[in-house]
């Protein structure tokens, strides 16, 4: 498709600028909907740049542990180790892991600053489709992370792309789970306008997406994923993702009083 | 407290600064990049611990050098084909 644009001379790769897109745009319904669920919006905001930090480093790691089995099998073929280094620190990320990374920003947020940390997750879950959503528009002006083959109209020649398949039309399964998650911003959005429950939004949003995520990995044609038996690496996650949004969806109270006696530090100044 | 605050304040400013600076030294190649964007985090983190704990305009500058140093490393360098290519390319070689 498009994998690199060229601004002034330059060339940046589209991925990148999506994701930025994404989070720019979460940041901003952040800071929107902060003031009416007691937050401040510099709250909103620092606390998804915590979780961006998160995202960065959780995606990053998970990707390495994915990828660490092809490397060691193929380590003969190492040449250049410096280099090899290099490539896997700057390129290639799993969403799995950087959604952990990005909870787990969120809470050492509120922890750090004494904020309630349930409803600080509330406040930006809705955000994290959104930005999941552009993030894989940019997937597809890359041409990574593609589908199945098919026959066109729905198979499309990732003719650009540095890593799919030339010769085949393939199933453009990135914009799917694109459209999937504005579908599912929209339903977090809709849902988070009255006071919930502390932990129902993010319970919500990981069962669905949960649920998606592992239907959608069936469709799937990129075999740099990892996998392990008869599942890929996200669908062994989604597996055990849908009881932890469960859980937290119908036993939210529970999640939270758990929360609060291990985790929570000892003063809480949230405005809630 | 204050001289702490103040600490924080100046470290993320000069961390954002160098940060920033890094996105300019593309000669350094991407190892340049990747230091940027460590010293972005890091100095974003200062800032924003420098703000809740006492709001100077400083921490602000810093807070936002560092989200600028971030971008501007992380627009040239975080790509989601890099590394599959680079395995795929070792694969292909069997």
């Amino acid at each position: 498709m498009l994998p690199f644009i060229e601004i002034g001379g330059r060339q940046f790769p589209m991925y990148s600028l999506c994701i930025l897109l994404g989070i720019a745009g979460g940041l901003v319904v952040s800071a929107m909907r902060a003031p009416k669920r007691g937050f401040l919006r510099e709250d909103a905001v620092f606390s998804g740049c915590y979780a961006c930090i998160g995202l960065m480093i959780g995606g990053k790691i998970l990707y390495l542990l994915t990828i660490l089995p092809t490397l060691w099998n193929h380590r003969d073929q190492i040449t250049e180790p410096l280099e090899l280094i290099q490539d896997l620190l700057l390129g290639g990320f799993v969403f799995y892991g950087g959604l952990c990374g990005a909870l787990a920003g969120i809470l050492l947020y509120a922890r750090q600053f004494h904020l309630d940390a349930f409803r600080l997750l509330d406040l930006l879950t809705p955000v994290i489709p959104l930005v999941h959503a552009v993030g894989r528009v940019g997937c597809f002006c890359a041409g990574c992370c593609y589908g199945r083959p098919v026959d066109p109209p729905f198979g499309v020649y990732f003719e650009a792309s540095l890593t799919a398949p030339h010769d085949m039309a393939l199933f453009p399964v990135q914009l799917l789970e694109s459209a999937l998650n504005l579908l599912l911003f929209g339903i977090l959005l809709f849902l988070g306008r009255k006071p919930r429950k502390k932990g129902t939004l993010l319970g919500l949003y990981l069962s669905l997406y949960a649920v998606l995520r592992f239907g959608l990995e069936f469709l799937r044609y990129d075999a740099e994923r990892g996998s392990f038996l008869f599942l890929s690496t996200s669908q062994w996650i989604s597996l055990f993702l849908l009881p932890v949004g469960l859980w937290l969806f119908f036993l939210r109270e529970d999640a939270a009083l758990f929360y609060k006696m291990n985790f929570e530090g000892k003063k809480n100044t949230s405005v809630n | 407290m204050e001289n702490k605050t103040n600490g924080m304040a100046v470290g993320s400013l000069v961390l954002g600064i160098l940060g920033i600076l890094c996105s300019f030294f593309s000669f350094l190649g991407a190892v340049a990049y990747l230091v940027g964007i460590i010293l972005g985090i890091i100095g974003l983190i200062l800032g924003i611990s420098a703000k809740k704990q006492q709001p100077c305009g400083m921490a602000t500058a810093g807070i936002v050098l560092s989200i600028i140093a971030i971008v501007l490393c992380a627009i040239s360098l975080v790509a989601c084909v890099a590394c599959v290519a680079c395995v795929g390319g070792i694969a292909s070689e069997m």
